[in-house]
């Protein structure tokens, strides 16, 4: 079932591209949105979130224009990276009345708040004036506002930001939760660690556009043909080396004290021959370890590609 | 529509609360207690001489309706809009299930309430001091209710049009505080006080508001006569004319001048909507 969906997509903010051409189907479950700064998260978020529309393409929440159908957009859990309130105002205080809005009564909205801070761990700092908040504090009543509307579609734009360790883990397992009730949840981040903790789910996007989409190990089959790290272990780094050397696949060599560094130019190919030269027990071979498969090294390659 | 209106409600409650709650607001508070205080002062150093009547008229056209209302509507409504959306915290409001034109229409509402009662307590709160001075001391003719009346019509309508130019500028453009500033000083000082013959100044609002207050205030003379005279451009006594047959002849109705001002604010006011709802007001560039 698509909660989100984006038709060839893409967005100007005069002469500067935003977003280009993006295609994307999202479903139930935790879904990492990784890039850098000024990659296109924010703006892909905001489209979602009815804040922005698209220069060409369209976006759909539910089958609607969240921009034109506000009731769709009680659908729409949206924490957004911007950190300014109505700052004079109590925390509970300012929840509530954006309870008002998703169309609680006066009694409900004071219930929601109740449910919705305690979600958050937030019901100790209720009291609290926005102003006086922590950067952490702000964060989880951003989250705490974006549960009002108990929304099918969470978009949540760098959420762990300013928060500390404890508050880190409470928000990942409160992500990983609303993901696990069959929520849609979109998290954007920068930091590959982040979104790691949260899903192994990924779309990444570089100068506005999608470069993969997937898990991990999916978006790192992609690049079969992307040059590769290797260390491998044995006990004569230097035969050993010559013999990789005289391979096509091989760019080059590092030698090292116990064994040595390959960079590999194609991996199929080189994986064969592998096989074949460390079976040759005159090498002693005793571990071959990819140095590239984690997601900065995944990312890396994607964004030089 | 039950939910448009709704949340209209709620959104003009919450930006009402926070207009009046801010520093600004108290700042023109100050100005409109000011206005009462010169009002007393000025009463009662000068009744006896020139008619409470008159002075009320003359002060009260030249610092509330020619600069403090003006002022006052304009930096509020452009505040409203504009201080969210160069902080962001729009972002909350719009990515809720409420319609854009509800959120403009709020906030446009807040701002007419807040200068309505800014305005409105310094006029009244001058009107009551006039009133008990001038009985206390016995100055010349008593302050007349259709004296008061006529302004106090004049200032109850005018909000309605200058918070709806000022949304417009809020939502259009960027620097929306010095389109308003531009506006106030340029347009309606500068073109509402050209010739009657040239026209221009019909198109202001501030001209409408004056003709409501000479039309109604007929127990203020001697302020007539100086209107009447100013009307023609100083031709009054060469043409040999009454005050009053000007002001019959070249002063709109009351009736004309309210719906003139209202006019205003509908077509400001349906221009904002529009663009309100069809401009994106969180450019997304900051973070990527």
């Amino acid at each position: 079932m698509t909660t989100l969906s984006y038709r060839l997509v893409s967005k100007w903010y005069g002469n500067v591209l935003g977003v280009s051409q993006v295609d994307l189907d999202i479903g139930p479950g935790v879904l990492g949105l990784l890039g850098v700064n000024g990659a296109g998260k924010s703006t892909l978020m905001k489209m979602a979130a009815g804040l922005l529309k698209p220069s060409l393409g369209e976006v759909r929440v539910l089958g609607e224009d969240p921009r034109n159908q506000a009731s769709v957009r009680a659908h729409i859990g949206y924490c957004p990276e911007v950190d300014r309130f109505y700052e004079g105002m109590r925390v509970e205080s300012w929840i509530q009345g954006m309870a008002r809005y998703f169309g609680y009564s006066a009694r409900g909205a004071k219930e929601i708040t109740d449910e919705v801070l305690a979600k958050v761990g937030m019901s100790e700092n209720r009291r609290k004036r926005l102003s006086e908040c922590s950067k952490g504090m702000r964060q989880r009543t951003k989250l705490a506002r974006a549960m009002l509307g108990k929304p099918g579609l969470y978009l949540l734009d760098e959420p762990l930001t300013g928060l500390d360790p404890l508050g880190r883990h409470d928000i990942v397992s409160l992500v990983r939760e609303l993901g696990r009730q069959g929520n849609s949840v979109i998290v954007s981040s920068h930091v590959l660690e982040e979104v790691e903790q949260m899903t192994d789910q990924l779309v990444l996007i570089h100068q506005g556009r999608l470069m993969a989409r997937g898990s991990i190990s999916e978006i790192r089959d992609q690049i079969q043909d992307q040059p590769r790290k290797m260390a491998i272990g044995c006990e004569h780094p230097r035969r050993m080396g010559r013999e990789l050397l005289a391979l096509p696949s091989v760019e080059g060599i590092e030698i090292q004290e116990r064994g040595l560094k390959v960079h590999v130019l194609e991996a199929g190919a080189f994986f064969q021959a592998l096989t074949k030269i460390a079976a040759d027990p005159i090498h002693g071979v005793h571990s071959i370890v990819p140095l590239d498969e984690g997601l900065d090294a995944v990312f890396g390659y994607l964004v030089n590609k | 529509m039950t939910g448009f209106v709704r949340t209209t409600w709620l959104v003009a409650l919450q930006s009402l609360r926070i207009l009046l709650g801010s520093k600004k607001s108290l700042f023109f508070f100050g100005l409109s207690l000011l206005y009462a205080g010169v009002m007393a002062l000025v009463v009662f150093r000068f009744g006896d001489r020139e008619g409470v009547n008159e002075l009320f008229s003359m002060l009260t056209l030249i610092i509330m309706v020619q600069a403090l209302m003006p002022l006052t509507a304009m930096y509020l409504s452009i505040s409203a809009i504009r201080d969210e959306i160069s902080e962001r915290s729009i972002v909350f409001l719009l990515s809720a299930p409420v319609p854009r034109p509800a959120i403009w229409l709020g906030k446009y509402l807040a701002a007419t309430v807040s200068s309505l009662v800014i305005i409105g307590v310094g006029f009244f709160l001058a009107a009551i001091l006039s009133w008990n001075l001038q009985g206390d001391l016995r100055f010349g003719a008593q302050l007349q209710a259709s004296t008061v009346s006529s302004f106090g019509i004049g200032l109850l309508v005018a909000p309605f049009a200058y918070c709806a130019i000022g949304s417009f500028f809020a939502l259009s453009f960027k620097r929306a505080m010095i389109w308003g500033a531009v506006f106030v000083f340029a347009w309606e000082s500068f073109a509402g006080s050209t010739p009657a013959q040239s026209g221009v100044r019909s198109a202001t609002v501030v001209d409408a508001i004056r003709s409501i207050a000479i039309k109604g205030s007929v127990a203020a003379t001697g302020f007539r006569r100086e209107m009447a005279d100013w009307i023609t451009g100083g031709r009054l006594w060469m043409d040999g004319m009454s005050p009053e047959a000007v002001i019959d002849k070249m002063v709109p109705s009351i009736p004309h001048s309210i719906w003139n001002v209202l006019l205003t604010a509908l077509i400001y006011l349906g221009l904002a909507l529009l663009i309100g709802s069809r401009k994106d007001y969180e450019s997304g560039e900051q973070n990527g």
